[in-house]
């Protein structure tokens, strides 16, 4: 067991950051995009809101793993039209790609909870805020947004650790992160306790965000 | 018009091929969701258990099931269980073998997974129906098992369809995870047929359309179960509890 | 509703259906079914390709039946070892690091790799030297992913869980070569494709003898049959007919060693 670490010691080591890196990028940039969703979903009854329910029900309802897929090896297929477009550059690489799958799909999730914790905010804080002759801007900003925010954290740390599970999909179109490595090194020694590694890298990962995470909210609860 | 043809039914195109993957992933999903509710139920009072050794296992159980990729947890049971199981029909009657299929490996490993997540929503669902049903129950004379069975349950499902609902559209996504030990699903077919057409956007686009309907119908079913369990508890005329 | 939960149930059934008694002798063979023209799944969901024809034969010979089925190759040997078929027709060369592993057969062809290109990248040679700086694929686990390392450290190696995969990056221009077996390659040049052409001279990976049938490590009896049968179908023609089913050349020729190329 100890050989099959300590002499692939550099492939878990580049395999762990992938994923720590990609899931993270992932969430953060997820949540920017879930924001205008999110709003959209809570405050729009027209056709914004329309949109932003039908983004919610299609990237929510197709798997990850197809949506890998189709955004890799179905972009390659238009290779050239891509290119007559000036966007082969993002898609020919697999990292933007995997990346670009990450955040649609957790975007949709994360607009979820944060449309969740918007409409949780009660009408007095709205009141005070305009009583305060705050703009709406700078309401959302510095008031909502905090709040939505505290509100949110609980299931947006969740939605974290779904991601770092999720960065696992990512082998499949050659960016090879924990689950990658582990892939690539079950095919050169044949040997299931790779495997086992793997695990115990993603039961430390998660546990060590849950504990980051819990120190996280405790400091924010007042707001929430 | 090629594309077309690659998608008719019959020899000539990969249509009845994507149907019966079609029927793979529900078969696949239908029957884990049965055996991860049990599971679910088992699990949570595994972790209320007065039994120290049962209840850390509950808690491992969770942990293990939601820290570890579903991709992870499918190959490890998928190699580990048939030289587990190739081990124990070898000591008991040796020279037959008995093959774990991917089908079972995979209803195995979504089991496992969805139970995890599933022995949260049953905890919250107890705890809406509350500890002085139990109590009433027993005080009428019920035995535990009667209890459970005619006054807890029944009153559960109400709370539980909500959480339920989401594992349900979950575990028919996560049913695409088994094409990667070659289960004959709506995936897998789409990767051969990709394999032979080289029309991968064709393919993958079409499987992503038909789990938006799958996922978009379940919803739907789910919010009409809502409403009929719900019945009166809800004031017809303001829709409030 | 009822059909599909016949569905269910009926995979179930069949997933059980794996107890078989040793007397009437039904042998699993097990192949990875992303291989064309040596194995591959066709559009009624047959598993078909030279290789399973070979088995075929073999079976025929020693009088079995033989029940195929396919798995991913980046887990094909553990596959094997956790007992889900009891041998291996897939074109797997035979290495040293496999023969720790499992046990092959005498080889029954010689699979050599060459690389091919996308017409629009300039080359005359595919040498350790010309390749600095280009993006090449292999599939993960296959001998060619193992030379790119060994021989190809200056270029930038991409691998894919199937071949198809590699080919598929190629004719859309996200990697320059592909290295992999002259014959798939080949295959899929025949189908329409007109992105790409080889380069350079085909050659083996030192230590491998040529594609070979594995077995588990303690199936040595059925090994010793296999071989046995292999040799039948060699010396009868029934190997020959069915090559040239597929291939117009001579598949038995051994090509040069990779250090032959490359050490000058």
């Amino acid at each position: 067991m100890f050989d099959l670490y300590f002499g692939e010691m550099s492939r878990w080591n580049d395999g762990l950051i992938l994923t720590a890196v990609m899931s993270t990028l992932s969430v953060v940039i997820g949540f920017f995009a879930a924001l205008p969703i999110a709003l959209a979903r809570s405050k729009s009854k027209g056709i914004l809101g329309f949109l932003a329910l039908g983004y919610v029900n299609i990237f929510r309802g197709v798997p990850l793993l197809v949506l890998m897929f189709l955004i890799y090896y179905g972009s390659g297929q238009f290779s050239r039209e891509l290119r007559g477009l000036g966007l082969w550059w993002f898609f020919r690489d697999a990292y933007y790609c995997g990346l670009l799958a990450l955040v649609l799909n957790t975007a949709a999730y994360q607009a979820e909870i944060i449309r969740g914790s918007l409409d949780t905010i009660s009408t007095s804080v709205l009141e005070t805020n305009a009583a305060l002759n705050l703009t709406r801007w700078t309401s959302f900003r510095r008031v909502l947004l905090p709040i939505a925010f505290a509100k949110a954290l609980p299931p947006l740390g969740n939605e974290y650790i779904l991601m770092v599970k999720a960065t696992s999909l990512l082998a499949i179109i050659t960016v090879f992160d924990l689950m990658g490595q582990a892939r690539m090194i079950f095919s050169e020694t044949f040997d299931l306790r790779v495997y086992y590694i793997a695990a115990a890298h993603y039961l430390v990962l998660v546990l060590l965000i849950e504990w980051g995470l819990r120190r996280f909210e405790a400091r924010i609860k007042w707001m929430a | 018009m090629t594309w077309l043809n690659s998608l008719s039914y019959g020899s000539g195109g990969w249509g009845d091929e994507l149907l019966h993957g079609l029927g793979v992933t529900l078969g696949l999903a239908i029957a884990t969701f049965p055996v991860a509710i049990v599971l679910s139920f088992l699990i949570h009072w595994a972790k209320v258990s007065h039994y120290t050794p049962i209840r850390l296992f509950g808690r491992a159980y969770t942990t293990v099931f939601k820290s570890l990729p579903e991709i992870l947890t499918l190959l490890i049971l998928y190699y580990q269980s048939q030289a587990i199981v190739s081990w124990l029909v070898e000591a008991v009657a040796p020279g037959s073998h008995l093959s774990i299929s991917p089908f079972v490996a995979g209803m195995m490993s979504l089991a496992f997974v969805i139970s995890a997540y599933g022995s949260e929503v049953v905890r919250a669902a107890l705890n809406a129906v509350g500890k002085g049903q139990f109590e009433a129950a027993a005080s009428l004379g019920l035995s535990p098992f009667n209890a459970f069975f005619k006054v807890i349950l029944p009153q559960v499902w109400r709370h539980a369809i909500p959480g339920f609902g989401n594992l349900w559209v979950i575990l028919l996504k996560d049913t695409s995870l088994v094409s990667v030990i070659t289960l004959f699903e709506l995936t897998h077919v789409a990767t051969i047929a990709i394999n032979t057409t080289r029309q991968p956007f064709l393919f993958f686009g079409l499987i992503s359309v038909i789990y938006v309907v799958l996922v978009t119908l379940s919803t739907r079913a789910q919010k009409q179960v809502e409403k009929r369990v719900s019945r009166g508890f809800i004031r017809e005329e303001t829709g409030h509890v | 509703m009822k059909s599909l939960f016949r569905i269910s149930a009926l995979s179930v059934a069949m997933s059980l259906s794996g107890l078989a008694s040793a007397t009437a002798e039904t042998l699993r063979v097990g192949t990875e079914g992303a291989y064309a023209p040596f194995n591959s799944v066709s559009q009624d969901g047959a598993i078909e390709g030279f290789d399973v024809d070979i088995g075929n034969a073999i079976c025929a010979v020693m009088e079995v039946e033989c029940e195929w089925s396919v798995h991913d190759w980046g887990g094909i040997i553990p596959a094997l070892n956790a007992n889900k078929f009891d041998f291996m027709v897939a074109s797997m060369a035979i290495t040293p690091a496999r023969q720790k592993a499992v046990i092959f057969t005498d080889p029954y062809y010689y699979n050599a790799m060459r690389f091919v290109k996308l017409k629009d990248v300039e080359l005359d040679d595919a040498k350790p030297e010309t390749l600095k700086g280009l993006t090449i694929g292999a599939q993960q686990g296959a001998v060619s992913a193992k030379v790119l390392d060994d021989w190809f450290a200056d270029s930038d190696i991409k691998l894919f869980p199937k071949l198809g995969e590699a080919l598929m990056d190629l004719e859309s221009g996200r990697i320059d070569l592909v290295l992999a077996s002259q014959f798939a390659i080949g295959d899929w040049m025949n189908d329409g494709v007109d992105c790409c052409e080889f380069v350079g001279e085909s050659f083996l990976m030192d230590g491998t003898v040529g594609a070979g049938i594995a077995f588990r490590k303690d199936d040595a009896e059925l090994q010793a049959r296999v071989n046995k049968a292999l040799k039948t179908i060699m010396d009868n023609g029934t190997y020959d007919e069915i090559r040239k089913k597929y291939f117009e050349f001579d598949i038995m020729s051994k090509p040069g060693y990779v250090s032959e190329l490359f050490n000058q």
